[in-house]
């Protein structure tokens, strides 16, 4: 009676306490990891750029109405 | 063998159903919306378009994360209460304003060197990680941001962070939104950071003025 006692509450630990009951644990092996704010974050270090905007577009003048071939097909 | 009427099986058997209980209910996943706590600056009126809502490129669509339990059996589910689609769309565009930026719809009048952010949602998953006796909930976010100008601008980058919370009850529902508040306000703060960057690498970009964008029919919108 008494083993059965035993492992009840053995079982009872792992499917019930042990998936509710949690501590401090950290990802490991995720990219860069500050404890402090419980945050890691492996976001790229760069944008890819693919293509890179025209040099004197501040200087064009008006506003477009959102159309990037309108603005292309200005003369 | 068993003699039911014992006081202590009983009561072993009361705590067992309350204990395991709690990861077999779905868990509501709220979505936070506050800013940043340290707001970064130097939008400077420069215009920046949000495309609403981002892409979904989830694997997992129907939940934002689940619960399991001590042999980590999927159990139930987290259920994201919105649309995250939508709701990345505006904590960017909110937080955006905030750094100084003029935030523009798509259809709004705007200068044609004014950054145009597209996002997509690849990830938000929110689950336990168990040890032995330890364990903790992560809260996976990753986000990809590809901009573009009508001056010819044509860049991409991803944001992946992980929110974690330990030393709770993982079945309720306070350490979920913990972690997942997290990883938003890491994320939120990566891709602002990221704009500003990009941005002051290229000063044609983002001339200011138009009109704003008006988060109230999104969030209309979203509901």
């Amino acid at each position: 009676m008494k083993s059965l006692v035993v492992a009840w509450v053995w079982v009872l630990a792992s499917l019930g306490l042990s998936a509710c009951a949690h501590h401090q644990a950290v990802p490991r092996d995720f990219g860069r990891i500050d404890s402090d704010k419980g945050i890691s974050t492996n976001t790229d270090l760069e944008w890819t750029i693919r293509h890179e905007p025209s040099k004197d577009a501040a200087s064009e003048p008006g506003d477009n109405l959102g159309s990037r071939a309108n603005h292309l097909l200005t003369p | 063998m068993f003699q039911l009427r014992s006081p202590l099986l009983l009561l072993l058997l009361a705590t067992s159903l309350l204990s395991s209980a709690c990861a077999f209910s779905n868990i509501d996943l709220t979505l936070p919306t506050r800013g940043l706590e340290h707001p970064v600056t130097g939008g400077n009126g420069r215009q920046v378009v949000v495309v609403s809502p981002f892409a979904d490129e989830r694997e997992t669509k129907w939940r934002c994360g689940m619960q399991t339990n001590g042999y980590d059996m999927d159990t139930a589910d987290a259920v994201c209460q919105g649309d995250p689609n939508v709701w990345l769309a505006q904590i960017l565009a909110n937080e955006l304003r905030t750094t100084g930026f003029t935030v523009l719809t798509p259809d709004a009048p705007h200068k044609p060197g004014a950054l145009r952010v597209e996002g997509s949602l690849a990830k938000l998953f929110v689950e336990p990680i168990h040890g032995f006796w330890t364990g903790s909930l992560e809260a996976d976010l990753f986000v990809r941001l590809r901009v573009s100008s009508d001056t010819g601008l044509e860049a991409d980058r991803g944001f992946f962070v992980k929110g974690w919370r330990g030393g709770q009850i993982a079945s309720v529902t306070g350490p979920y939104n913990i972690a997942l508040d997290r990883a938003t306000q890491q994320t939120l703060e990566e891709m602002v950071r990221a704009i500003v960057e990009l941005m002051d690498k290229y000063p044609q970009l983002g001339d200011a003025g138009g009109s704003s964008f008006d988060l109230t029919n999104s969030e209309a919108a979203a509901r």
